[in-house]
């Protein structure tokens, strides 16, 4: 296809035809020397839903390469609901992430406790599983009081959530059936 | 939705009732907007004068939770005026059917009713069969019991003066919005309707919405660009989280779920599929069985057998006639039957409708996990307002979860898009993405179940559990396990396909194991041609109506206006030239006209329309509303808990001693609880205010992911109550002044607002007064604590069907802060 | 289009004070701009006739309005133009161009082969010419493109409207065909447009896909910027290893004079260059 910008700069045109053009080049060293004062800042641009109502607006996210974190949020152009533009909630979604209140430890209060205790994710799967299955054995149910199977456990409950994405539900409601829960709700109901 | 929110700009009516879109749902109202710069009336009918109002064409205020007063008075103007679409009622809805002798209505009750169970037997409210099982039908609507003269009768009582005597609307603004949006009926006109919790959030939520259906029936709105029925949808996924069945009564794709009673699969299977004796009706449901045990294969794997019922006996049954609703899970929880309970990216300390039962509820269990992105009014419940940590025994985990923007997967909007999001940074810290969280959850209880054994170990162990690539959740596994695959090399409908191929579409599915899909009305969202959700074509479709049928998908098979087939006449032809959504050409061959092909959005089926261009009728043409087994919209429902026909009747707290309708005060089916928590209190001195909630722009739900933001808890700092000039009055309260607002339930405190959008009502000989507050605050946010939840006030009860509670209304007192 | 001359050479005032590396190449671009106001005025017929009626099927199938991998047609307006473009050459390399021109003028050289093959260059040569180091500009190469601008903008004035109603959803320019170098973001909507300097035509094309790939794999695509100017980004592709240079206005007071600035960002692209990207 087209002769390249790389092509443009590094050499003398050779435009076909032969004709010798040297005297032609420009000169840009002294460009050259401009462009090895700059410093550049790598980022890149990855588009999202925003997370709140359900008009389903289409927002870019800036995260820098070397920070890994947000730069900016903003509305995307490209998006054929919103065209560009965010409400209020969604102009602020780069405070969301971005956000020195956001937990970013499990936590866990013992019980009749005062107070969080930062632990491990390992731990607290582990405690957490071990909760489940016990409470899930002490209270399973093979038959109800006709005699019908109904093979479940009515004392645990799940709500949530809306804020997951598809794919998340979905295999969040087959674990909760596996367990045998029938207590499932979640933000449609409120 | 039936329609989608770009569509809104080809209403020439958008009756905005129930919602608030200018400032709950902000984007939503440039096609609101574009709709009026194109010549459409946008009115708002709120009992407080909202952003939207202020940008309507017609503003009529009602009493909260008098909508379907308001409804029923417009179907009686519609009836009356003959406005409605003759041709449509007739061909297309139920209007013609007769209904069964022994149907009956009478002040109040519909037949069937049992004041001891609260309960209808519904048996009456069928139609006639002929004698090959079809429903009977009368064409010239004159038999008295054909819907339409039932329909007639029913509403003949909602007049305009008692319509307005309930509703607190002047006669003069009922008729004006009687009559511009019955102009819609006209061949060509579209009308539309914009609901929320506004309809939701009542002991009538459902049949709010269904009253709304009969007026778009009558005035053929169903099916059309700019028409439909649309359910502005709060959360941005609660559409995918309710289609993927995080709810106890469903399974992925609505098919229904077994309960107690339905000992096999088979049995399951026939309960799941309606028939009809029609062959002009598609009937879409008899599919069901299909789409069941694809589902099950794609629970169960290979696990799923023939021989094992596909593994239908491994998952949990609910007993028959018993909900396990959130009113229920809460009221379980309250009075201690439930030990366990995760809170998953949610917060019902705040959310849920009589929120201090649920905080009490809560002090009952023995372990919650809390996943969230913030500290919240949930998981740290124990060190609540009015909480004494030392004497709370629940163990509480707190699990950091990523933001949206830091993980990769789908979500599916109000307009059933299905849309694609991308991982922009890293979870932050050691926050993990939702997905991870409950794969590795499910990595290790089927490890303490293969290792240590335990009850029923086989739902566990069977389950397919294998979402995972290099030891992270894999979304776009679970995406194509939804979609669903091949798992054996096929022949379905004259196209081969390979073990392995995802299945193009729902089309394929099948019943013998062959196929999986773990929701089928998301098949086809993820083929072997590559992920659907994440198309960003900016090219409409022909018919040029901003469908935009290559940006993103939209269930069921990218169609995206549901009941298109409405949109043509018998022959095909779009009744509306101009804003076509779908057409048919025939073909001919030696004279005679054979099938052709359907234009535009993709239809209800590709069957041909039912007549014709020369106006004969063809035995292979189906009616338009294919999910129903007869085939046409029902005006005449018999499905629903409440009756066939949607009746006012007042909120459970309400401010007058009768129903001016009737003698049944509220809906005789609206659940109730009994615990000490659940205390009502109607036409109480004690509590003389309509109060209703509501949310703000800045602020998101609960406002758990908004309010520990700098930005937008700056713009909207403070729980308030809207109050009339005259209230404020009446009770000394001064604007911007602290004031307690009070129900039998609980109490908050919240800043005065006395505004004009708020105004006295007439009712009976009575003057009522109504208040609203947001219910975004909460007292863990902002760290004053001060700012709490108006869901302290709200009621448990809701809506005999969905047991959505009643938030919209209940009855307060609102009082001055004394201090020092 | 391109903006009035009056704002060009505003704008060249602007960054000739701010940039001092680009004086000299700002001077050139100044002539440019003046010649090619003179030439657009004197533009006396159509020299690329379009077929009306074939835009909407061109539209449709990525085709541009005009074929330049086929027969050019009378280019005669073209050489006028780019003969006088030469001098500005002479006068700073006096009988440099001289026999350039002169080959032209008798007929040695077609002028309609130099169109040609700037349109369809030869692949061997390209790859001979990647071995050069020199950091220098053709000004030649910069002329032959020039040549056509004014005949080209009077199909841009005359069919553009109807090209951008088309939707074009290509990478290169639907009026000639050539792939841009540099766009914009700007505007109400914050759209991101692709600029042809051929013809100076301007198409909205999305965000965040390679205009010259396609490619739309988000995690393989990203951008740069020179710490402390904002004003620009640079798009890279890592599927086809491609660039584009983007100028961001949506602060600025008014819409970016794109000839001037694809000029004064030489240092972008060096630093593309540098980083891989082609």
């Amino acid at each position: 296809m087209n002769v390249t910008r790389r092509k443009f700069i590094q050499i003398t045109g050779a435009v076909a035809a032969g004709i010798a053009v040297s005297g032609m080049g420009f000169d840009l060293s002294p460009v050259r020397a401009y462009a090895l004062t700059l410093k550049t800042k790598d980022a890149k641009e990855t588009t999202t839903i925003c997370c709140y109502c359900a008009v389903g607006c289409g927002a870019i996210v800036h995260t820098s390469k070397d920070k890994g974190r947000v730069i900016n949020i903003e509305g995307d152009p490209d998006h054929v609901i919103n065209r560009g533009a965010l409400c209020s909630k969604g102009s602020a979604l780069s405070q969301l992430a971005e956000n020195k209140n956001r937990l970013t430890e499990p936590m866990y209060r013992a019980p009749n406790s005062k107070e969080w205790k930062k632990v491990s994710w390992g731990w607290a799967l582990a405690e957490i599983t071990k909760k489940i299955k016990a409470t899930r054995e002490a209270t399973f149910t093979l038959k109800n009081a006709k005699g019908e199977t109904v093979n479940r456990t009515t004392a645990i409950a799940s709500v949530g959530s809306a804020a997951l994405d598809n794919e998340e539900c979905w295999i969040y409601q087959a674990l909760l059936r596996s367990l045998g829960i029938v207590y499932i709700e979640h933000q449609a109901r409120v | 939705m039936t329609n989608h929110w770009i569509d809104l700009k080809n209403s020439d009516c958008i009756l905005i009732m129930g919602s608030n879109p200018a400032e709950n749902h902000p984007i939503s109202f440039k096609y609101v907007t574009m709709a009026q710069q194109s010549g459409g009336k946008v009115i708002s009918v709120d009992p407080r004068f909202t952003r939207t109002s202020s940008k309507a064409d017609i503003y009529a205020p009602l009493r909260s939770g008098t909508d379907i007063a308001f409804l029923g008075g417009m179907i009686k103007y519609i009836l009356d005026n003959k406005l409605y679409n003759e041709e449509y009622v007739l061909n297309y809805t139920n209007a013609s059917f007769l209904v069964h002798n022994d149907y009956g209505f009478k002040d109040g009750l519909f037949t069937g009713y049992d004041p001891q169970a609260k309960k209808y037997d519904k048996k009456t409210w069928g139609f006639q069969v002929d004698e090959k099982g079809v429903p009977k039908r009368d064409l010239t609507l004159k038999d008295p019991r054909c819907v339409f003269n039932i329909l007639k009768d029913h509403y003949n009582r909602y007049d305009l003066a008692l319509v307005s005597k309930i509703t607190g609307t002047p006669e003069a603004n009922l008729l004006e919005v009687y009559k511009t949006y019955a102009a819609t009926g006209e061949k060509g006109k579209a009308g539309t309707s914009m609901y929320a919790m506004g309809w939701t959030q009542h002991t009538v939520g459902v049949q709010n919405i269904r009253a709304m259906s009969i007026i778009q029936s009558l005035l053929a709105n169903m099916g059309i660009a700019g028409g439909g029925i649309n359910a502005l949808r709060g959360e941005s996924n609660v559409q995918g989280s309710t289609d993927q069945a995080l709810l106890w009564h469903i399974w992925p794709g609505y098919t229904g779920i077994p309960t107690s009673s339905v000992a096999s699969l088979d049995a399951f299977l026939a309960k799941i599929k309606p028939t009809t004796n029609d062959p002009l009706s598609l009937n879409w449901k008899q599919n069901y069985p299909k789409y069941a045990v694809s589902m099950l294969k794609s629970f169960f794997g290979e696990n799923a057998t023939k021989e094992n019922e596909f593994g239908y006996q491994l998952l949990p049954k609910p007993d028959d006639g018993k909900s396990y609703s959130w009113l229920d899970l809460f009221d379980e929880m309250y009075k201690g039957s439930i030990k366990g309970f995760f809170a998953w990216g949610m917060n019902p300390a705040c959310s849920s409708s009589n929120a201090g039962k649920v905080r009490k509820a809560m002090a009952n269990l023995d372990w919650m996990v809390n996943v969230n992105l913030f500290d919240n009014e949930t998981g740290s419940f124990w060190k609540g307002p009015g909480m004494n940590p030392s004497k709370i025994k629940t163990a509480v985990f707190m699990l950091p979860a990523a933001v949206s923007v830091e993980k990769e997967g789908s979500i599916t909007n109000s307009g059933r898009w299905m849309q694609w999001r991308y991982q922009g940074p890293k979870p932050l810290g050691n926050s993990k993405p939702d997905g991870d969280i409950i794969m590795e959850l499910g990595n290790m209880l089927r490890e303490a179940y293969k290792k240590g054994g335990g009850k029923f170990p086989d739902a566990v162990l069977k389950l397919k559990w294998d979402y995972m690539t290099d030891g992270k959740f894999d979304a776009h596994k679970v995406a194509k396990e939804i979609n669903g695959y091949f798992l054996e090399d096929a022949t379905v409908n004259n196209q081969q396909f390979k073990k392995g191929d995802l299945v193009p579409s729902f089309v394929f599915l099948q019943a013998d194991g062959k196929t999986s899909s773990g929701n089928w009305i998301y098949s086809g969202s993820y083929t072997n041609k590559g992920n659907m959700a994440a198309r960003r074509s900016q090219k409409d479709a022909p018919n040029n109506i901003g469908l935009f049928p290559e940006f993103a998908w939209a269930w069921p098979v990218n169609r995206r206006i549901i009941y298109n087939r409405a949109s043509v006449d018998l022959k095909g032809r779009p009744n509306d030239e101009k804003r076509w959504v779908v057409k048919y050409t025939f073909e001919q061959k030696e004279g005679k006209y054979v099938p052709g092909k359907w234009e535009g959005d993709v239809p209800d089926g590709p069957a041909p329309p039912l007549q014709n261009p020369d106006g004969t009728a063809r035995t292979d043409g189906k009616y338009p509303f294919i999910m129903q087994k007869d085939g046409f919209a029902a005006i005449f429902g018999p499905g629903l808990t409440d009756g066939p026909l949607p009746e006012h009747y007042e909120p459970l707290e309400c401010p007058v001693e009768k129903n001016f309708m009737s003698a049944q005060r509220v809906n005789p089916t609206a659940p109730v609880y009994g615990t000490d928590a659940d205390a009502f209190a109607s036409c109480d001195p004690r509590f003389p205010y309509v109060g209703t909630t509501y949310r703000v722009s800045e602020h998101w739900q609960t406002g758990l992911m908004t309010r520990p933001q700098a930005w937008l808890l700056e713009l909207q700092p403070q729980v308030f109550v809207e109050m009339s000039e005259e209230l404020a009055k009446l009770r000394g309260i001064k604007n911007g002044e602290r004031v307690k607002v009070s129900s039998v339930r609980g109490a908050l405190e919240c800043t005065a607002v006395v505004t004009k959008r708020f105004k006295p009502m007439e009712i009976g000989d009575t003057i009522v007064h109504q208040v609203g507050m947001p219910y975004n605050y909460g007292w863990r946010w902002p760290v004053s604590g001060k700012e709490e939840s108006a869901n302290l006030l709200t009621p448990s009860t809701g809506d005999p069907n969905t047991r959505i509670p009643e938030t919209k209304a209940f009855m307060v007192n609102i009082s001055k802060i004394k201090r020092g | 289009m391109a903006t009035v001359l009056k704002d060009s050479l505003q704008t060249i005032q602007t960054h000739r004070a701010l940039s001092p590396h680009y004086t000299e190449l700002l001077d050139i671009l100044e002539e440019i701009m003046i010649l090619r106001e003179e030439y657009r005025r004197r533009m006396q017929r159509e020299t690329f006739p379009v077929d009306e009626k074939l835009i909407p099927a061109k539209m449709a199938g990525g085709f541009p309005l005009i074929d330049f991998s086929s027969v050019i047609g009378d280019l005669t307006e073209p050489q006028h133009y780019f003969l006088a473009l030469l001098e500005i050459a002479e006068k700073r390399a006096p009988g440099e161009t001289d026999e350039m021109a002169r080959k032209i003028i008798e007929g040695e050289i077609r002028f309609n082969d130099l169109i040609y093959e700037s349109f369809n260059p030869l692949p061997e040569e390209e790859e001979a010419a990647d071995d050069e180091e020199n950091s220098s500009f053709d000004l030649v190469e910069l002329f032959i493109e020039e040549s056509l601008r004014p005949a080209l903008e009077m199909v841009v004035t005359r069919y553009g409207a109807a090209a951008a109603k088309a939707g074009w959803e290509e990478g290169y320019c639907p009026i000639c065909g050539r792939e841009p170098k540099i766009g914009e973001i700007r505007g109400k909507k914050e759209n991101r447009y692709l600029f042809c300097n051929q013809c100076g035509f301007e198409w909205n094309y999305r965000h965040i896909k390679c205009p010259f790939c396609g490619n739309e794999e988000q995690q393989s695509l990203a951008y740069f910027t020179i710490d402390g100017d904002e004003r620009y980004r640079v798009d890279v592709c890592n599927e086809c290893k491609r660039y584009i240079k983007i100028v961001d206005s949506r602060e600025a007071k008014q819409k970016a004079d794109l000839d001037v600035e694809d000029i004064a960002t030489l240092h972008l692209d060096m630093l593309a260059n540098d980083e891989g990207y082609d």
